[in-house]
């Protein structure tokens, strides 16, 4: 599995997805395995069973409003997602993904739909819509994030520091 | 953003003296507080890299109701605190309503701080001329770890704020009236620094009021100048005169309308006049503070409510306050429905039940209000003061009915 040539199948959600639309805030780490939760309970009851092959999150502007709990992240994450592409995000989940390992794209996703197929190539910034023959350009991700992603999030980082003296 | 009040707070907190937005740069951080929802894995993560102290102070505080309806509630509680204690965090006294509330009486947090928590509303806290930030789970353990958050430099937007509130219109209003134009902005990861005549004259409680909106307007953190501190000789930080914004923006609250907000849209409170309320919640941290009780009991003296209000305390240190000074009598006396001093509205764990297509208004904040995610209730959020008019009238109406 590249890290850095992600092929999938895209799955798009509404426009306005909170935190709270991803997890409720009644769910948290304390008292729940992010492993057990599904996302999108309440606004997509069956997200789990219609995205199981379909590994990319495709939304629209300032995804994951709302809340700065990590765990929106997580139970994505869980929930096999590769990456999620949106046209912006709300900071704290973003860089919560990121901590995460959970790789995010700013992109415009005007031109990309359910069940479309894609190959994002992170090294170029961009992403190939096979079934509409298109290419979508989007900003390089930081340096800062795009090694959080490769070491797998902040706390893989952090061992390594440590291991490594 | 020379010259900010972020900037100069940035300058005194981290090693790198030159950054713009979208840097990302070490700061040190002064307080850390955990909420106990997402306290578990923090304190394995301690345990985990075998630290025996935090770096930082800290605080653990427990958003007790939320969560006392799950089986482990007691079990998860227990361990929580036990885990705590041995890594020198302090606990923060259980059972005493929200914990904004409780840490502002512990008086640790001082201006030109940066504090950080593991919860939706740190900001709560910016009006002490700090610098406070909500963060993830795995911000905090790596700040716990060594003492440094790595800070996103956010855009800067000032909002400068002249002119007095109307008798109908409090703190509430401006934030939705500001809510209702910050897409007019076109800015994305930015923090608002205010400033302005307005502050001059604003009372502590309708600071917090506003900062606890900081997230509602998209914003990741407010700065706000060290107007409580005016009479003191505390560490404040002022912006300077000729101080660098990406944008800023000024406004006069002198003519301000009463605001309404239903779900991500505002509406002027003439604009849905006559609106048929079901129920209305007042507290516990917007409409819950002692000054709050004591306006309340002042609106309610010799009246009734024609719908049912409850009214939250924000924490048992208020209500005890309120109890002696007074203030129930009239707020029972007029038919409101008393609370424990808790966040129980949130979730629906205080036995008040909201039901499928009721007009609920609440003058809390709408993303924690009835956040289960499974309410039918159509949930509105108005102020205190529209909050009061509604329950006397029976629907929703402006103060400026009751002058």
């Amino acid at each position: 599995m590249s890290l850095e040539l992600i092929e999938g199948v895209a799955c798009k959600v509404e426009k306005n997805i909170s935190a709270r639309d991803i997890v409720p805030n009644t769910i948290t780490t304390s008292y729940h395995n992010p492993d057990s939760i599904e996302p999108f309970m309440y606004l997509i009851p069956d997200f789990l069973e219609e995205t199981f092959h379909r590994k990319l999150l495709i939304a629209e502007e300032n995804f994951g409003y709302g809340s700065s709990k990590e765990l929106p992240a997580d139970i994505l994450k869980h929930s096999g997602t590769r990456v999620i592409i949106a046209k912006s995000f709300f900071t704290p989940f973003y860089k919560n993904a990121f901590n995460l390992g959970l790789l995010c794209i700013e992109a415009n996703t005007d031109y990309i739909e359910s069940n479309d197929e894609l190959i994002i190539d992170i090294k170029q910034s961009f992403i190939r819509n096979k079934t509409k023959r298109l290419g979508i350009k989007y900003k390089p991700i930081k340096k800062y994030f795009y090694h959080l992603y490769l070491d797998g999030g902040m706390l893989n980082q952090l061992n390594k520091e440590i291991n490594n003296g | 953003m020379n010259g900010s009040i972020l900037h100069k707070l940035l300058l005194n907190h981290s090693e790198q003296k030159e950054f713009q937005a979208g840097d990302i740069i070490p700061i040190n951080v002064n307080h850390v507080f955990i909420s106990d929802n997402s306290a578990t894995p923090i304190l394995d993560a301690l345990a985990n890299f075998n630290v025996a102290k935090p770096k930082c102070p800290t605080y653990l505080g427990q958003t007790y109701f939320h969560y006392q309806l799950e089986k482990k509630y007691a079990k998860v509680q227990a361990k929580l605190i036990k885990d705590a204690e041995k890594k020198n965090i302090t606990v923060m006294e259980p059972f005493q309503g929200h914990w904004h509330h409780n840490l502002l009486d512990y008086k640790k947090i001082k201006p030109g701080n940066v504090f950080i928590g593991s919860d939706s509303t740190i900001n709560f806290f910016s009006p002490l001329n700090t610098l406070s930030i909500s963060c993830g789970a795995t911000d905090i353990i790596k700040t716990l770890l060594t003492g440094k958050l790595d800070y996103l430099v956010p855009q800067l937007v000032n909002i400068n704020i002249e002119g007095k509130f109307l008798p109908q219109t409090n703190a509430k209003d401006l934030a939705l009236f500001l809510k209702k134009h910050i897409d007019d902005y076109e800015l994305k990861h930015y923090s608002i620094e205010f400033s302005g005549s307005f502050f001059e004259q604003a009372s502590q409680d309708e600071l917090h009021n506003l900062a606890f909106h900081h997230y509602a307007l998209n914003a990741q953190s407010f700065l706000f100048p060290p107007v409580l501190f005016r009479k003191t000789n505390k560490q404040t930080i002022y912006p300077e005169e000729k101080a660098t914004y990406n944008k800023s923006v000024r406004y006069n609250v002198s003519k301000l309308e009463p605001m309404v907000k239903l779900k991500q849209h505002v509406y002027e409170v003439s604009n849905l006049e006559h609106l048929i309320i079901n129920k209305i919640f007042i507290g516990n941290t917007i409409g819950g503070t002692l000054e709050d009780f004591k306006f309340i009991s002042e609106v309610l003296k010799d009246k009734k409510i024609s719908i049912p209000c409850y009214v939250t305390p924000a924490s048992s240190a208020i209500l005890k306050e309120a109890t002696n000074k007074g203030y129930l009598a009239n707020v029972l006396n007029a038919g409101c429905t008393l609370l424990t001093p808790s966040t129980g509205i949130c979730h629906n764990t205080n036995g008040v039940v909201s039901l499928k297509n009721e007009n609920i208004l609440s003058t809390g904040i709408a993303s924690l209000s009835m956040s289960t995610g499974k309410t039918k209730a159509n949930i509105y959020t108005a102020s205190i003061k529209t909050a009061l008019a509604t329950a006397i009238k029976g629907y929703l109406v402006s103060f400026k009915e009751l002058l």
